[in-house]
């Protein structure tokens, strides 16, 4: 059954990483719901992405292990409590001093 | 005392460009393939200075520069290099590197680009490469300074092969190879941060799958081309030998065991042994090793191997539970996992079992083989095939395109070794063949190379019979003319009415065109001769093309229609003259 899940990336910021993750949800045919990234507010070398997507558990986490495999993309988790990634993608963003996304998570 | 004349600064400088080549020479690179244009003239003008370091073969189109990079690396396991200019240079390369992709190949593509400044301005042969091949590639980078070619080189090498292998593109702007800097040292790529190609083997998942392999009664083993890669093979043996299990091969995964083997249960797929597909159905344990569930291998995966547990060996974490589900799961190299679990299961023998294969063999025998056996009417693709084989060296490598020939070729030429086989597999590239086969030729000098095409493929690559003839490439190439698209037309008789719709082909006089490149050539058409005519081929010191013209409308059986399930293979032409009806 196809629901709301959020998905959420940490990969070094480099030219066209954003084409490569999303290119592959798109070969995967799934829904982008929404999604935003940016860079780690004291280290532009690396960023977060956060996303929903609307498809299967299943296909959530075949798409998980084909990101996990770009080079540039460090960890992939997903969830399908809705608020909880969306609460930590707004933390990472209002809390600059935090090192990293990780630390938050 | 004389005083030394002071360098000027400039002298101690380099450009990117030669940085670029130096870079390729501490990586070992011995050969290029690749064809020159307005933004990589940089790095041609550097080349003049390298002749003695590194071998430029000048192919005739990119996409040939690209498949002979595939044929190098995977007849040798070293990187392959191709290089091309920008705009429609790089784009030639994309269905090379959709192909390496799809077939773990090692190879590094290098294109040049419009100065940096221009980028996204539509200039003249500006493509936004890294964007077009971001699908297709493992890893790619685009370097806009010259003090950024070093890191991202050694970056490709790294990425391309280690881990499931796979093709790296660099494109560097002109800007960045004109660019004169003091040369930083070339420290070789040793690991990324973000990238593990190499699993550590979990212990427990041996001992889950040993457990299987244990008290399984009917254990099937499948190996695809993950166990050649990983340089498994005798490991592959040593297991297959101790635990009595027999050895089925996908079409990349053929010279992973040695198809004399007694273990030996045949070719997977669609047109494979017709033991080997429908005992899938049979088996109750698959061990899977280095191999992806390709749908030409499963059929309908609705109705794959429903009885059997599976136990899933690869490298790459995200093939595993991508088709089929595994109930034990093994993220390792093919080979540290074979070695292991060699030690973990007990000796055992599954002679029965074993009987079983053979006694399907013996319907594949009577229904296909010995019909391809009789020796009457015009010539069939089986017999140029099985003559080639009985004369070829064991070393021989053949390479084919795809087709029909592709899967005479697989079926009938028994692999003995590993990376003696090469072919188009999960992109099935027509036009594959010859320049891949120049890669293998001067990869493996003194091994034979021999080319098996068909008359629809050889036309898309044809040209690079130029480079055979410039560089005098020992490639032999044995042409299989049935004056069709023969694949394509077997659909068409079998699932499509026989409406021939576009399959039939005028071909030029191929003996002409190969002559007209200073090739010795010759044409057939009884077969007779082929004993004698592949004796000529096989011991000619240099290039050799030798056109048979075989039967028109023969078909490629047994076949696993498309959407069936591996238990139905077809061993001949239906009675009736209805489509066959598919999914």
């Amino acid at each position: 059954m196809k629901q709301d899940i959020n998905m959420f990336l940490i990969a070094e910021n480099n030219f066209s990483v954003l084409n490569r993750i999303v290119n592959i949800l798109n070969r995967r045919r799934v829904r982008i719901r929404r999604i935003s990234a940016h860079e780690e507010p004291d280290n532009f070398r690396r960023g977060s992405v956060s996303m929903v997507i609307h498809t299967t558990t299943d296909m959530a986490e075949k798409v998980k292990l084909q990101l996990e495999k770009l080079i540039e993309v460090e960890a992939v988790s997903y969830h399908l409590q809705p608020p909880l990634l969306e609460t930590l993608a707004v933390t990472t963003m209002n809390y600059p001093m935090a090192a990293s996304a990780t630390q938050i998570l | 005392m004389d005083v030394l004349p002071m360098k000027n600064k400039d002298e101690y400088l380099l450009s990117g460009a030669e940085i670029l080549l130096q870079g390729l020479v501490a990586e070992g690179v011995d050969t290029l393939f690749g064809y020159p244009g307005g933004a990589i003239m940089p790095v041609y003008d550097a080349l003049y200075d390298y002749n003695d370091r590194l071998r430029h073969i000048l192919v005739r189109h990119e996409q040939g520069a690209v498949h002979a990079a595939q044929g190098y690396a995977r007849a040798s396991g070293r990187v392959g290099v191709a290089l091309a200019t920008s705009g429609p240079g790089a784009t030639n390369l994309i269905t090379g590197l959709a192909d390496a992709m799809i077939d773990s190949t090692p190879i590094v593509c290098i294109t040049g680009q419009v100065f940096a400044h221009l980028l996204g301005t539509d200039a003249f042969q500006e493509i936004d490469v890294v964007n077009t091949t971001n699908p297709v590639t493992k890893w790619n980078v685009q370097v806009t300074e010259a003090a950024d070619i070093v890191p991202a080189l050694s970056k490709a090498f790294f990425i391309a092969r280690t881990g499931r292998p796979g093709p790296v593109l660099v494109d560097i702007t002109k800007n960045a190879q004109n660019e004169r800097i003091t040369p930083p040292e070339y420290r070789p790529c040793r690991s990324l941060r973000t990238y593990s190609p190499k699993p550590e083997l979990q212990p427990s998942q041996v001992l889950a799958a040993a457990a299987l392999i244990n008290e399984a009664k009917r254990p099937y083993l499948l190996a695809g081309q993950g166990v050649i890669l990983s340089g498994g093979t005798d490991a592959l043996r040593a297991f297959a030998e101790k635990t009595g299990i027999p050895v089925a091969c996908t079409l990349l995964g053929l010279g992973a065991f040695p198809t004399g083997h007694p273990l030996y249960a045949g070719f997977l797929g669609m047109h494979g042994n017709y033991a080997a597909n429908v005992n899938t159905n049979v088996c109750d344990l698959i061990i899977a090793v280095g191999m992806r569930f390709d749908d030409r291998v499963t059929g309908n995966v609705a109705t794959y191997a429903r009885q059997a547990r599976i136990i899933h060996v690869d490298i790459d974490k995200a093939e595993i539970n991508k088709i089929v589900r595994a109930d034990v799961a093994v993220h390792a190299d093919a080979r540290e996992a074979l070695e292991a679990l060699t030690a973990q299961c007990l000796p055992n023998r599954h002679d029965e079992w074993l009987s079983s294969f053979r006694q399907l063999s013996e319907v594949e025998d009577a229904k296909v083989m010995r019909q391809e056996a009789l020796r009457d009417g015009p010539v069939r693709m089986t017999e140029v095939v099985h003559d080639l084989f009985r004369q070829a060296p064991e070393n021989t490598i053949i390479v084919t395109d795809v087709g029909q020939h592709q899967m005479v070729t697989s079926r009938y030429f028994g692999f003995l070794r590993p990376r003696t086989h090469i072919t188009s597999g999960g992109a099935g590239t027509m036009g594959f063949a010859l320049p891949a086969a120049i890669g293998a030729a001067l990869a493996m000098p003194g091994t034979p190379v021999v080319a098996v095409v068909g008359d629809g493929g050889f036309q898309m690559t044809m040209q690079e019979l130029g480079t055979i003839m410039q560089y005098r490439i020992p490639v032999k190439i044995v042409l299989l003319n049935n004056s069709f698209l023969g694949m394509v037309r077997q659909w068409q008789q079998l699932f499509h009415g026989a409406r021939y719709s576009f399959t039939e082909i005028e071909n030029p006089d191929f003996v002409q065109v190969a002559r007209a490149y200073n090739i010795p050539a010759t044409r057939i058409d009884q077969r007779e001769e082929l004993p004698d005519v592949i004796q000529d081929l096989l011991a000619a010191e240099g290039p050799f093309f030798l056109e048979v013209v075989v039967a028109k409308e023969d078909n490629v059986f047994p076949m696993v229609p498309a959407g069936a399930g591996v238990a139905d293979m077809l061993l001949e032409l239906p009675v009736t003259r209805a489509p066959i009806q598919t999914e």
